[in-house]
Order: structure tokens, then C-alpha cells, then sequence
């Protein structure tokens, strides 16, 4: 037989008992399940390099913007070493030209650089009006491009048309923080296409890679999940998350201490499937789980947990909540609370409600808010977090559509619903928004809350990126009526 | 275990035959038994015959050179992937002297089912200019669209942009892109049938019908909607652009509500005189759900008194001159269906090289018009993930 009809002997037929032989493949050993896994170690860290260059025309300058009183050279030098301290920071490899960019040839000679070697964005700081032309032939290149103009280098009808173009990003302002915030932007990027997400649901095994953002989602049998829980021993570890999220609430009301050291079994059991199956994030059938009674507790609490320290983890195999987690996390270092929208029609509110929330909202390495912690409420079963959002902080609340469209809303913090005498779930959060005329029109489901106003933020990424941002009606629509045959509006 | 760690696993997994496989006829026998099984992990498998053809579950796509003629000579390369039995990619030649065409076909495992692509690169080996006509064979049932082929109501092929195909024109129909979505609506009261379906522009897509009509002619048109999701106004507003009609603006809901017919007029000339009446239906600007949708048409005589409210219930659509029933079982692509013809000049040890994407079991093609997805990056899709399934495996066996 040759080799070429051997394989095609192999049919279809074959290729489905092969691909149902992968479970057995995959299995792991039992042993040292208590070997302690850093949850930190899930975070991607990937590594991004951004090119930077200052673009001017050659000086000296007599009149025209900056102005002969700018001082050149020390603004350089000062915006140098202000965005390698922020680079620094955010974790991204800065390779800075020594010498401006004053030239056509240059100016060429950078573009053509920058478009071979790709690196993951392109940093141009503008230090004179009449450069314009150079940062748009720069933006060109086909690269992710931050252009950074101090007042003073541009009009609006400099910035109108190139900072709303998909793969740019125009700084036009002092604030340098948001030169910071737009290397975030690129490392998110790229920690998003490091992530492989992992929904534990059903009872197949598959991967494939979301458009645009790049993720690999990766779908593992939900009985991994529970089946390993129901092995996870009681460990040092286990007892000591047991005994950390217990001292650290402000109220335990209905858990147990048992409750409490199952929800930190959840918590390692998570962690485990995470490292066996070489994921970065996850999120489960948890609903189904409970309902079919496999688990004695939610996995709300070991969420939350995962949520503070940067790894996602969300609920009910949501595969575009949990993306909104990821873009959250990454693109804000903060955790992000994937919740139920509830209308308050008598105040005009949003409720944003769910069972399982970070704590560390205002940032990973900030202190917590205060917290709760209770039973699942749908169940009664387990441990669940009410956590206390702060009055007037500002929100951002985004809902990827599919990987093309993200929806995004602000508003504000007004108050907090307890249960009882409300129903639904423990953390409830009640919202007013900001540009949107009726709670009630609140588009999405699933949305993710964050600290933070981060409309022109999460904009500018997904302009970057090419992903449509799509807002909840600012009206509350007419009343529906009727027009008379053949009417046009 | 780092990235380099599970590619580097992932490359010793690869068996890389890279032997050209005998010269098979392009005729030849056994070819069902012969066929070589393509997939991604997890995903059901598609498969490629000897000459190349894409086996799908909706039909069978394949390349052929109709000019030259000749007999052409075939080859075979395979890339198998780590799991037993599956090729990665099956890349096959056919050659009619001077030129050669090179189909390289792959699962790209994109969510959330995947993809088949199918990359077709045309040679000219000559010293001179060569013409070439290349044949995209498909099932006579797939309707063509300009960037999409569709059967029983799913995308099952995304067209390259470039280059363009020579169709054939049918005196009506719809040029493509949207899907059509028989039973979409749920009509309430006295009305046309055709209420009941629709087709939809998934992802803002425009549904765009054309009709012969005299250069320069005026009809009446009349479209039927009949909004069966959103219950509120302003969320699938609508703009209408029927040649010669000024732009029109309708919003189903806030003009007859959820699940009511109602019918929109519009006096339309054929003002580019190209023998055309184009009528379109696109998202409104800022429109939240942007998947425009179109329930029936209907083309009248100008010299035709047009009662709308009669259109509405029926009563009209033996007198129309078209009386197109979207979505439904009696509409039809303008282009005729069977196959995509390429006449393609190629210059001197030229090529050229184009991409099809065929929806794999279970799954729709993207959609071509928005899909950020390129060559590079489907492939790119496809090493990650049978890196990470590799890395997987043996992460596994060192951890037993």
C-alpha cells in the first residue's frame, strides 16, 4: 500500500475515534495535587516593542508653533525619560531613536523600517506644527502608531481626519499619563493575544482563535472541573484562602467555615485545570454545575480571588463576558465585574447584579473595598461576595458583541442594593448613567463594570484595533405609533 | 513551558511527507476512497480528493484550467498533522502548459467552528504573456453572490475581492452577501405570504437587488417590511435607496410595530440608463443593530394605479411586474449559479494568487466584506492552535 492510499485509508470514521481518544491523552496524574501554582504565573506577559522617534523639522525655529521660546531639546529630553519610566511600568520594551526624524528621507527611512519589522506599535512625538505630514506618512506604514503632540504642535484641522483613522492614536495634550495608558493599550493587545481562554462547558474538546483580538478560546470537558474538585484535598493552602477571605470581610453572614474551605478548594481546583490545560484564563458552566448539583459550592469566591489577582475567571461559559474581563484587566489593571443589567424605574438606575466580584476595583495593587461574604443566593449553596462599591466613583461598562463590535457606556456609583429585601444576586450595583436618557435602554447583557470613566480609552483601543464601538441609546425611543401607508420619515 | 517550547514540539509532531505523491489523472478512479481527511483539533473534519477538490458537507469545490487546454498533470504535497490521520494542509498542482495552478487548502481553526481556505495561486511559466481562464467548480444549487456563495440559506463561500469573476446575469435577483432567512417573520393580520421571509445583511452587509428594466424606464416600487425581533423603535432603523427615489428613511417598528406589515412606495427610474433598477436597503448611520432586512418587492408599470394598503394584503402581486418574495423559496441570485470563471492575463513568470474561505461542517463562511481575517493570519490561527494542542499532549504524557 502506499503511503498516500494509507492515509486516505484513514476515514473519517477513524479520525473521529482518534479525536476521541484526545480525553484519555489528556488525562493527568492525581498526585501532588496540593503543589501550590502562583496564580500571577497565568497573567501573560508578553513581550512588546515599541519603536519611538520625535518628528520636527530641523531647528532652529523663528516664529510658528512651537514658538521660539519652546524649549526643544529639554522637553525632549524630559518626555525621554518620563515615558521610559512609563514603559517601565507598563512592561513594554521602548527602542527610542537617538536622533529626531527632520528629514523626508528620514522620515521615509523610519517608515520603511518600521513596516519591515513590525514591531507592535510605533511612539512618534511631534515637536513641531509643520510635522504633520511626516506623522501621517509614519502612520501609513501599516504599524499601530501613537502620535504624541504637546499643546502647542497642533490646530484641530491638524488632528480631525488622522486621529479618528483605525490604527492610530492621537495624543494631543500635556497629560503624559496617557501616553502610559496608550502603551497599556498595546500590551493589552498583545496579553489578549497571548490568552488562551478556557471554558469548561459540555462535553467536547476544540480551540480556535477569535478575529481581531487574537485569543485562543479553548473549550475543555465541563466534568474536568468538577471531577478534580471532588479530589482537591484540604491543604495548607486551601485553609490559609479559607482563613485570609474570612478575615478580611467586613460581615460573614450566611457561610460556614466548611463553606468557606470548600470555596478555596474551588479556588486550587481552578488553578490546577488552568496550568493542566496551558490556559491564562477561564470561565465556566458554573450555573449548570450547581444546578446538576456536581459541586457543593460556586465557584463565586474562588473567582473573585482570581479576578484581584489579574486572571480572569468568568461566570456561566460566557465567552464575550469574559473577553470584556480580559480587556478590562488588561487594558486597565483592574478587575472588571461581569454583571446581570436591572432596571430602577423609579430613580432611573441601572442594577448591575451578579454573585461574584474583585475586590481590588481600584486597581491589583490597591486595597480591597469592603466585602461581604455570603451564599450564593440563587442556591443557598456555598460562598458567594457581596462587595461594597463606592458611592460617586464613576464606571465604564463595556459588552464585546461578537470580536467586531464592543459596546461601551459610563455612569456613576450611586449606592449599593442589599438582598434582602432585594432578590437576585449579592453584589448590586446601582448605576446612573451618564449618557443615556432611560436605565431602561441599557443595550447588552453581561456587560463588565470597572472603576474609572474609560469611555476615551476603551475608544481609542478598539479605533487602534479596528473593532466598531457601538453606545446604548442616548434617547429613550417615541412611542411606537403608526404612519400612514407608504409614509417615509 | 514557554511559546518557543510548544512550537518547537509542535514542529518535531509535524510529519512533513513533502513527497510529491505519483501523477494522478485528473480523472482518476476511486476518488472517494482515496480522499485525505483535513480538520483542526476538535472540529469535525472536511476532505481533499486527488485532484484537489474541497469536500464540504454543503458540496465540492474545486479548481480547473479551462484554457489552454490540454491534459493536466497533477501533484500532491502533504503536511500531517500530530494527530493521526489528519492532514494539516494538502497543497496540489495541476499544470496545463504554460500555466500552473496551485491550490493550498487548510483548516483554520477560527471561532467558532472554522474554516476551510483555500489558496489558489495561478503561474504563468512562460517567457511571454499568457491569457488563462480558470473554472471555480460548485454546485449548480450555490447561489453567487459578488463576495459570497450561499446554499439552503448559509454562507458556505467567501469570494476574494480581487479578481472579479465573469458572471453570467439573470434578468432579477439579488446580488449577494445577505442571507436569506426563510420564516423569519411572524405577520399579524391580513397580508402578503411573502411577509413571512426575509433576507438579512448579517454585519451591516446591504441587501441590493437589481432588475432589467428599458434604459431610462420608471416603475413603481413597493417594498414589504415586517420587523418579528426588537419591540421598540430605534433599533433597526433602515435607509432606502431606490434608483431614481429620493434616499428614503424608514424605522418598521416606530412606523407599523412589531410583527405588522407595511409597505413603502417609491417612484424609481432607471436614471443611469444602464438597463438597471438598482433598489438597496442599508443600516441606518448609528443604527444599534445594524443587519438590515427586506421582507418583499414589488415592481410595478408607472402606468399601474398602486393602492399600497391593497400591496399590503396581496391583492397587487398578479399585476406587478416583479413580485419578488425575499428570501422565499422563488428568489433568486442575479448570478447564475455552477461556477466561478476567472479570465485572468497573466505577464511574463507572473502570478497571481486569491483566497477562498469555504464553511466547514457545521459552520458559515465569514463574511467577506468586514472579516478582518488575511492569509497571514489564518495561518498563523492554525500553527497556534496545533502548537497548543501538541504542547498540550505533551505537557500531559511528562505530567503521567
Amino acid at each position: 500500500m502506499s503511503r498516500r492510499r494509507f492515509l486516505a485509508s484513514m476515514s473519517a470514521a477513524a479520525v473521529g475515534a482518534a479525536l476521541a481518544g484526545v480525553e484519555r491523552r489528556f488525562a493527568f496524574a492525581d498526585d501532588n495535587l496540593g503543589d501550590y501554582i502562583d496564580l500571577a504565573s497565568f497573567r501573560p506577559r508578553p513581550a512588546v516593542r515599541i519603536r519611538s522617534a520625535v518628528v520636527r523639522l530641523a531647528p532652529p525655529y523663528w516664529l510658528g508653533w512651537p514658538g521660539t521660546s519652546y524649549d526643544l531639546e529639554g522637553h525632549r529630553r524630559e518626555y525621554a525619560a518620563q515615558f521610559a519610566t512609563a514603559a517601565k511600568g507598563v512592561g513594554v520594551r521602548l527602542e527610542e531613536e537617538l536622533k529626531p526624524l527632520e528629514s523626508d528621507a528620514a522620515v521615509e527611512a523610519f517608515a520603511q523600517q518600521i513596516a519591515a519589522e513590525k514591531p507592535h506599535a510605533a511612539l512618534i512625538t511631534l515637536q513641531h506644527i509643520g510635522a504633520w505630514g511626516w506623522a501621517d506618512r509614519i502612520a501609513r506604514a501599516g504599524v499601530p502608531i501613537v502620535i504624541f503632540a504637546p499643546i502647542g504642535m497642533a490646530f484641530t484641522g491638524h488632528v480631525a481626519e488622522i486621529s479618528r483613522r483605525p490604527g492610530v492614536h492621537v495624543i494631543s495634550s500635556l497629560e503624559v499619563a496617557a501616553v502610559e495608558q496608550a502603551m497599556r493599550m498595546i500590551r493589552a493587545k498583545r496579553q489578549l493575544e497571548e490568552t488562551r481562554l478556557m471554558i469548561v462547558a459540555g462535553a467536547d474538546r476544540r480551540e480556535t482563535v477569535l478575529e481581531r483580538l487574537g485569543t485562543k478560546v479553548c473549550y475543555v470537558p465541563r466534568n474536568l472541573l468538577h471531577e478534580l474538585f471532588a479530589r482537591m484535598p484540604v491543604t495548607d493552602e486551601v485553609r490559609a484562602v479559607a482563613a485570609d477571605m474570612r478575615r478580611g470581610a467586613r460581615r460573614i453572614v450566611e457561610p460556614t467555615e466548611q463553606d468557606t474551605l470548600n470555596a478555596a478548594r474551588s479556588y486550587i481546583t481552578a488553578k490546577r485545570l488552568l496550568r493542566d490545560e496551558g490556559c491564562n484564563a477561564l470561565t465556566t458552566d458554573c450555573l449548570g454545575m450547581v444546578g446538576a448539583k456536581v459541586v457543593p459550592t460556586p465557584p463565586c469566591m474562588a473567582a473573585s480571588i482570581f479576578q484581584d489577582g489579574g486572571v480572569t475567571y468568568g461566570c456561566e461559559a460566557d465567552l464575550f463576558a469574559a473577553m470584556g474581563l480580559l480587556l478590562t484587566s488588561y487594558l486597565f489593571d483592574r478587575p472588571g465585574f461581569m454583571n446581570d443589567p436591572v432596571p430602577e424605574t423609579v430613580q432611573n438606575l441601572l442594577v448591575a447584579a451578579h454573585c461574584t466580584c474583585g475586590t481590588r476595583l481600584n486597581g491589583f495593587a490597591r486595597p480591597r473595598e469592603p466585602y461581604i461574604l455570603r451564599n450564593h443566593s440563587e442556591s443557598k449553596l456555598g460562598v458567594s461576595m457581596e462587595v461594597l462599591w463606592r458611592e460617586g466613583q464613576p464606571v465604564t461598562l463595556v459588552s464585546f458583541q461578537g470580536a467586531n463590535a464592543l459596546l461601551l457606556d459610563t455612569g456613576a456609583v450611586v449606592g449599593n442594593v442589599n438582598t434582602p429585601p432585594a432578590g437576585g444576586c449579592r453584589t448590586s450595583v446601582e448605576i446612573r448613567l451618564d449618557q443615556i436618557e432611560d436605565a431602561r435602554d441599557v443595550a447588552g447583557f453581561h456587560q463588565v463594570v470597572s472603576y474609572g470613566d474609560h469611555r476615551r480609552d476603551v475608544e481609542a483601543f478598539c479605533q487602534m484595533y479596528d473593532i466598531r464601538v457601538v453606545n446604548s441609546p442616548e434617547r429613550a425611543p417615541k412611542p411606537v405609533g403608526r404612519l400612514p401607508e407608504g409614509g417615509v420619515r | 513551558m514557554n511559546r518557543s517550547d510548544r512550537r518547537l514540539i509542535a514542529f518535531a509532531g509535524v510529519i512533513l511527507l513533502a513527497a510529491l505523491a505519483p501523477l494522478v489523472n485528473a480523472a482518476g478512479d476511486d476518488k472517494a476512497s482515496s480522499n485525505l481527511t483535513i480538520g483542526a483539533p476538535g472540529l469535525p473534519p472536511s476532505s481533499v480528493d486527488a485532484n484537489g477538490d474541497l469536500h464540504e458537507d454543503w458540496g465540492v469545490i474545486g479548481l480547473r484550467i479551462d484554457q489552454p487546454q490540454g491534459t493536466p498533470v497533477t501533484g500532491q504535497t502533504l503536511q500531517m498533522s500530530p494527530t493521526e490521520g489528519i492532514a494539516r494542509c494538502v497543497t496540489t498542482s495541476i499544470a496545463v502548459d504554460p500555466i500552473a495552478v496551485t491550490s493550498t487548502v487548510y483548516r483554520a481553526p477560527i471561532w467558532p467552528a472554522g474554516v476551510d481556505v483555500l489558496l489558489a495561486r495561478v503561474e504563468n511559466r512562460s517567457d511571454s504573456e499568457v491569457q488563462t481562464r480558470l473554472r471555480v467548480t460548485l454546485p449548480q444549487e450555490v447561489s453567487l453572490g459578488e463576495r459570497v456563495a450561499v446554499a439552503g440559506g448559509r454562507a458556505v463561500l467567501a469570494l476574494p475581492k480581487e479578481p472579479q469573476p465573469t458572471r453570467r446575469e439573470r434578468s432579477w435577483g439579488a446580488v449577494g452577501g445577505d442571507v436569506p432567512m426563510p420564516g423569519w417573520g411572524r405577520p399579524e393580520g391580513e397580508c402578503d405570504p411573502a411577509f413571512r421571509n426575509i433576507r438579512a445583511g448579517m454585519g451591516g452587509v446591504p441587501i441590493i437587488y437589481r432588475f432589467a428594466v428599458a434604459p431610462g424606464a420608471k416603475r413603481t416600487v413597493v417594498l414589504g417590511f415586517c420587523e418579528s425581533h426588537h419591540s421598540q423603535a430605534g433599533q433597526r432603523p433602515l435607509v432606502i435607496y431606490v434608483e431614481g427615489a429620493p434616499k428614503a428613511e424608514i424605522d418598521p417598528i416606530a412606523a407599523w410595530g412589531r410583527h405588522q406589515p407595511g409597505c413603502l412606495r417609491l417612484d424609481a427610474s432607471d436614471v443611469n440608463g444602464d438597463g438597471r433598477l438598482q433598489v438597496v436597503v442599508a443600516p441606518a448611520p448609528g443604527a444599534p443593530d445594524r443587519n438590515p432586512i427586506l421582507n418583499v418587492i414589488w415592481i410595478f408599470s408607472p402606468d399601474v394605479y398602486v393602492d399600497t394598503a391593497e400591496v399590503r394584503r396581496g391583492k397587487m402581486s398578479s399585476v406587478a411586474e416583479h413580485y419578488v418574495d425575499v428570501g422565499g423559496e422563488k428568489d433568486q441570485s442575479l448570478y447564475e449559479g455552477g461556477a466561478l470563471i476567472y479570465d485572468l492575463t497573466l505577464p511574463a513568470r507572473a502570478s497571481s494568487e486569491f483566497m477562498f474561505l469555504a464553511a466547514c461542517p457545521g459552520a458559515s463562511a465569514p463574511n467577506a466584506e468586514t472579516t478582518a481575517w488575511t492569509p497571514e493570519s489564518l495561518r498563523q490561527a492554525a500553527d497556534d492552535v496545533w502548537s497548543d494542542w501538541a504542547g498540550r499532549e505533551a505537557r500531559a504524557a511528562r505530567a503521567r
